[in-house]
């Protein structure tokens, strides 16, 4: 059999799938929809400004002009039934929701229920948020002060390039934090057995102390992966040998079965319970103790008058962006959160929503080369707590700079009341409702180009921010 | 505002033209980007998401999915297969398809392989073996594999990059590759 009778075996073989695991894909497809920061390929997203306006300099230099637009954002207040009659001044402060005809292209499109939440318990605090970026298709380790925003490789060897299994925290996965301790699965690909299975381990590490310690392995290769933490606990799923969901005390390095519900998956933890949920189309939610034990019915918690998140396509504009709505079940009561979002990002028991605005119509967000610059940005954070109906103004920022979109790994963002924001405006735009990606300026449907934004991190609490950026 | 599932499969059993009217509106965007990765061509992309909605059409009734999302992507990777067989007739190859099966080909070596190797008892160990799989790897497999994305393109679905589905696909590769041999593929 040569290799192209191979591929076609595969390629008959592999359409062969059954329903119930391609039913299993489309659910865990729309899960991710649910969480914050997915941008679906399928979705009208943020079409970048399509008009550039360079100057020249004379004599041989270039300039970009970059002046902001005022960014008008506001909230509206609910409105009832027994309002009085619109003033011209109430007007301009509550304008009316967009029409919802279908042939008005600023049309609302509710596609999003928020999704409903489990309260989130505070959390040990510490000066660093923890996660993998991409260089150069080497996962390197990063930690980002909440205090200063300086980003460094958390591997401390000068003379160390991240890129080979000499490191320490090469090939790192699913970075957790608890204060300064990070904790990570770890692929050691020089450790191969005769059967092509790789040896993984998890390990944990404390910037202050620099010590490095291996808490979980086996002797012989096992696969981890989809590791969550949960307070002193790190949950992974283990394959191969003595595989299945398992559970690690970061303290005692004490590891035990935990009992897996029968239909369902694990979604995440409140209140210490476990809470898994089905995967198939129907049933509720359910609960356990963090062992897995007596599974109960669980009902989460659905965000007071809140419902649905929109994300809205105006095509008025020159080029596409969008903006975050909420409303009741109804489409009615619709209040903007904020016109152009750039950023969203879940905070413990709330929701931050990033905006940042430029002057869209002259210039572009992407440079038709990656090396000519990145754009500043000034822009505010909002913050919408899931048991009010109210979003604020956490904070203003200035100067973010933006040239692409941030891969922040399978970690969390965050560190006590310290979040993280993805910023994910830039490489995409709208063609076709398909999603596809600049490439030096060539329309590249598949090619992706994985380049660093500033994140942004704030304190939920205070509204002080940091702006962080990895410079190589 | 869009329509459930289930409000849309009765307009197909009330024979309602309606039926695709709503289903383009709920699924066009996804489907026309999922016909996207598995063709050569806008063209093909279009016909295959076509025979989609005609596939579809033509049956339900009888047949009432549970999710009319996994239902229709089934059915338009079936149109996929058709459009490459049509494509192989006019000698036309397929790239896109056949791309990422250069990974799993690597799975079975030697070449000089009869004809013994059994299309459905790999389809049965694949499936099985797939549905052994965490949910994020499960995801991640059918996203390389069956839906034809590019591992970046999966990376961004994930929120993670594309290092990390790259080795996780290594891993994965590598079970797979575990249960062929015990099966006997190690020609």
């Amino acid at each position: 059999m040569n290799r192209q009778q191979k591929k076609e075996l595969f390629l008959n073989a592999v359409s062969g799938l059954s329903e119930d695991n391609i039913s299993d894909f489309v659910k865990y497809e729309d899960d991710l929809a649910q969480k914050p920061g997915y941008e679906p390929a399928f979705m009208p997203v943020l079409r970048v400004a399509g008009a550039f306006a360079l100057c020249i300099v004379i004599f041989g230099s270039l300039f970009l002009g970059l002046k902001y637009i005022e960014y008008k954002s506001y909230i509206m207040n609910p409105q009832t039934a027994d309002d009085t009659k619109e003033t011209e001044e109430t007007k301009e402060e509550n304008p009316e929701p967009a029409a919802t005809d279908e042939n008005d292209s600023h049309r609302f499109d509710w596609q999003y229920d928020i999704a409903p939440y489990y309260p989130e318990e505070d959390d040990i605090e510490g000066d660093y948020i923890f996660n993998e970026t991409d260089i150069n298709g080497n996962i390197i380790v990063l930690k980002r002060s909440v205090h200063t925003g300086e980003c460094t490789p958390v591997c401390t060897d000068p003379f160390c390039t991240h890129d080979n299994p000499n490191c320490r925290f090469h090939n790192s996965m699913y970075v957790k934090s608890i204060g300064n301790t990070m904790y990570a699965i770890k692929i050691d690909e020089g450790d191969v057995d005769d059967k092509g299975n790789l040896k993984n381990s998890i390990y944990s590490y404390n910037v202050d102390t620099d010590e490095y310690k291996t808490i979980f392995e086996k002797d012989y290769p096992i696969r981890l992966s989809e590791m969550r933490r949960y307070g002193r606990y790190l949950y992974f799923e283990v394959s191969g040998r003595d595989d299945g969901l398992k559970r690690l005390d970061v303290f005692t390095e004490e590891v035990i079965s935990v009992k897996r519900q029968s239909g369902y998956r694990l979604f995440g933890f409140t209140d210490n319970m476990i809470i898994w949920i089905p995967t198939g189309s129907t049933g509720d939610d359910l609960a356990t103790d963090l062992e897995g034990n007596d599974p109960k019915p669980y009902n989460p918690v659905i965000y007071a008058g809140r419902l649905h998140e929109c994300v809205v396509v105006n095509n008025n504009m020159p080029g596409m962006y969008i903006s975050w709505y909420i409303s009741d079940k109804n489409g009615e009561r619709e209040r903007m959160i904020i016109e152009k979002c750039l950023g969203i990002s879940r905070a413990k028991n709330n929701r931050l929503y990033l905006g940042l605005f430029d002057d869209l119509e002259k210039h572009p967000i992407i440079p038709d080369k990656p090396e000519e610059g990145k754009m500043k940005m000034n822009g505010d954070v909002y913050i919408l707590p899931y048991d009010t109906e109210e979003a604020r103004l956490l904070c203003h920022i200035d100067n973010v700079s933006l040239d692409g979109f941030y891969s922040g790994g399978y970690n969390d963002l965050k560190t006590g009341d310290w979040f993280g924001i993805m910023i994910r405006p830039t490489q995409h735009y709208l063609e076709e409702n398909n999603l596809a990606a600049y490439d030096d300026g060539i329309r590249n449907m598949s090619a992706e180009r994985w380049v660093d934004n500033d994140m942004v991190i704030v304190n939920i609490k205070t509204g002080e921010y940091v702006i962080s950026r990895y410079m190589e | 505002m869009l329509l459930k599932d289930e409000e849309i499969i009765a307009l197909f059993f009330d024979r309602d033209e309606k039926a695709l009217t709503e289903t383009a509106r709920k699924f066009g965007g996804y489907l026309k980007a999922v016909a996207a990765n598995m063709t050569d061509d806008r063209r093909d992309a279009e016909e295959c998401v076509n025979d989609a909605y005609l596939a579809a059409w033509n049956s339900i009734p009888p047949k009432r999915p549970q999710s009319l999302k996994t239902y229709l992507t089934v059915l338009l990777r079936r149109c996929a297969l058709d459009v490459i067989k049509k494509n192989k007739r006019a000698r036309r190859i397929p790239k896109k398809m056949f791309s990422p099966l250069d990974e799993l080909a690597d799975l079975i070596p030697g070449e000089d392989a009869d004809s013994a190797l059994d299309e459905r008892l790999l389809t049965d160990i694949i499936n099985s073996y797939v549905s052994s799989l965490p949910a994020r790897q499960q995801y991640i497999f059918i996203s390389r594999y069956y839906v034809n994305r590019s591992a970046a393109q999966t990376a961004k679905k994930l929120g993670v990059s594309k290092s990390t589905v790259d080795k996780e696909l290594v891993q994965i590769r590598a079970g797979l590759k575990e249960i062929l041999l015990k099966e006997g593929y190690n020609l």
